[in-house]
């Protein structure tokens, strides 16, 4: 069944002769369960596909439906309750709040969305043993060390228990062995939960670890299935 | 709040300082404050404190008491308007007086009244002069701090005419000197001893306090010839310096208030421009801009509260260890009203900021878009 659904999505940047066209015509659908990898060189549209996916930019032309939903023409509120209630975030490390410990980045969340409640409450701290952070629920972000950030990071995502889950970048500030786990968490968390997933990342190693790659280049999508990526990457 | 309060918690020393600085104009706001309402007192205690709502003066002296002359018999023409429930008749002169045979000066007003009516003064030691040999007065008690005892004699200078003091009465102060109280009878031979001072006036007096209903005011100055009516308030404020005084401080005030709405409004734009970045991924996350707008005003109103209410204990600590020379007194609802408007300067101040909050695009979260 598919969740997340974009379809003959264009973005244009500018307006007459400074016109720059980031994605052009791009068509994607990603199912629940399905982990998706968007894989491009820089300036090739993919931040602009995770943005319009993520309720955070509206397409120039074309649909983004999700569950069902349009997402064409809603204003800034009404997108923010859709990112509230829809969608979970996994940015880059950088992006957990300074001042928040790890217990409070999620129940952040819950009290975005209402009260923060006893189940609230239990919730946060399962989602965070659940990814091994039981023995950091306390500690602020800088006192993390970057694999647990990211791991917080989706914690934080699956909180509000979206539909979809978008991650930016995953394991750009990790090394490799950290990276890895954390794309093997968020692939486990896919299939455990039945969320949709869209991670974009410029890492080629971790390919072997989703469902679908999609390779992007000047705002045009080029399918590949994951198998044959992986064996580019191994090769 | 759920932000507000973590933040503090986290950046203590940040939000410390920026309290701080709250709490140190505050306090500056409450000292002014102290310092105009001592002024104002020490200047005009004496009418502050007087049971007369109306006070009438001689037609065109700008209700200046020391100007003033009236007859007698006005006060009895105040008495028979409709609506009028009281008057008294007052005499005012301003004199240096010595103590005994010391040379020290002492500057004081004399208020003549008439010992039974409502204008006679609370005695605090000692009696009053009403049935005392001519001459009997009644003192404020700051002259103790010259050393004046009850039974001590007062030289007026230059006349060279004796007092004797016979009470002590508290509180009463005007022109910033301490009041000297005596009957209308002693205070003609002082204020008039020149033959032909008072002009064609007979028994002449300074000015009448006047206990009546404010309708009553028009209907005096229509009955009584050559009359001005003043309200106590409007009397106060036409003493000698009082509103230059005022002016001055309020003045003060009126900046100290403005500095306070710029510091905190950069201080808090500042903070807003470093947390851009965050208030983006909160965004993102689905905070609304009104959810982050009441946070950023939970935290300035928190923040401006405490600072505000260390500075109120900070000024009634200082106003215990005032002298009692420095006119400095503080008024309960004065000071609470600086701060509450010390607060909507605050909240005035993050408007900017709110502007800020309100322009961030979500979008920035998620790095450049390429």
């Amino acid at each position: 069944m598919t969740t997340l659904l974009l379809d003959n999505v264009t973005k244009i940047y500018g307006q007459g002769e400074y016109a720059v066209t980031a994605l052009d015509g791009v068509s994607l659908s990603v199912s629940a369960g399905e982990l998706v990898a968007v894989v491009g060189p820089s300036g090739s549209g993919k931040t602009t596909l995770l943005a319009i996916a993520g309720a955070l930019l509206q397409p120039t032309r074309g649909r983004v439906v999700l569950k069902g939903q349009e997402l064409t023409g809603l204003n800034a509120a009404a997108l923010a309750r859709i990112r509230l209630e829809h969608i979970g975030f996994v940015l880059q490390t950088s992006n957990l709040v300074p001042y928040l410990t790890a217990r409070d980045q999620l129940l952040l969340v819950a009290r975005l969305a209402g009260r923060i409640d006893a189940a609230a409450r239990k919730r946060a701290d399962d989602l965070l043993r659940e990814l091994g952070l039981g023995h950091r629920l306390d500690h602020y972000p800088e006192a993390l060390s970057g694999g647990e950030r990211q791991r917080v990071a989706i914690a934080r995502a699956l909180m509000n228990d979206p539909d979809v889950l978008l991650a930016d970048e995953p394991t750009s500030s990790l090394d490799s062995v950290r990276g890895r786990e954390v794309v093997e968490m968020l692939a486990r968390e896919v299939k455990e939960r039945n969320k949709a997933a869209v991670m974009v990342t410029h890492d080629e190693r971790m390919l072997d670890l989703v469902d679908r790659v999609i390779r992007i280049a000047d705002g045009r999508l080029s399918h590949a299935n994951a198998a044959a990526a992986s064996r580019a990457a191994a090769g | 709040m759920f932000l507000a309060v973590r933040e503090f918690r986290h950046a203590r020393l940040r939000y410390i300082l920026i309290g701080a600085i709250i709490a140190l104009i505050a306090w500056l706001v409450f000292l002014l404050s102290g310092l105009a309402t001592g002024l104002a007192t020490d200047n005009g205690a004496s009418l502050m404190n007087m049971e007369a709502d109306h006070l009438v003066f001689q037609a065109d002296v700008r209700f200046f008491l020391h100007r003033s002359i009236l007859p007698e018999e006005a006060v009895e023409a105040v008495r028979a308007v409709p609506g009028v429930t009281a008057a008294a008749p007052l005499g005012h002169l301003t004199v240096t007086v010595t103590r005994g045979e010391e040379d020290e000066k002492i500057d004081a007003t004399i208020l003549a009244i008439d010992p039974n009516s409502f204008l006679a003064p609370r005695i605090v030691e000692g009696q009053t002069f009403a049935g005392q040999p001519a001459a009997s007065v009644v003192v404020n008690d700051s002259f103790k701090r010259h050393g004046v005892r009850l039974g001590d004699r007062l030289m007026v200078s230059p006349s060279g005419t004796v007092l004797t003091v016979v009470g002590f009465t508290t509180g009463q102060t005007y022109n910033h000197l301490p009041v000297i109280f005596m009957d209308i009878p002693t205070w003609r031979e002082l204020k008039f001893a020149a033959p032909g001072s008072a002009g064609s006036v007979v028994d002449p007096i300074s000015a009448v306090a006047v206990q009546m209903d404010e309708s009553a005011a028009a209907r005096v100055e229509q009955d009584v010839p050559g009359v001005e009516v003043a309200t106590r308030q409007v009397a106060l404020e036409n003493l000698p310096g009082y509103r230059e005084e005022m002016g001055t401080i309020t003045l003060m005030l009126a900046f100290l208030f403005v500095i306070a709405a710029f510091v905190l409004a950069v201080f808090f734009y500042i903070l807003t421009l470093q947390k851009t970045n965050q208030f983006g991924v909160l965004k993102a996350l689905g905070a609304t801009t009104s959810f982050l707008a009441r946070d950023l005003i939970a935290q300035v109103i928190l923040l401006t509260l405490l600072g505000v209410a260390a500075a109120a204990g900070l000024t009634y600590v200082v106003a215990a260890m005032i002298p009692p020379e420095i006119p400095f007194s503080l008024d309960s609802r004065l000071i609470l009203t600086y701060a509450v408007v010390l607060v909507g300067v605050g909240l005035l101040g993050t408007l900017l900021s709110l502007r800020r909050i309100a322009k961030i695009d979500p979008l920035i979260a998620i790095g450049r878009v390429d």
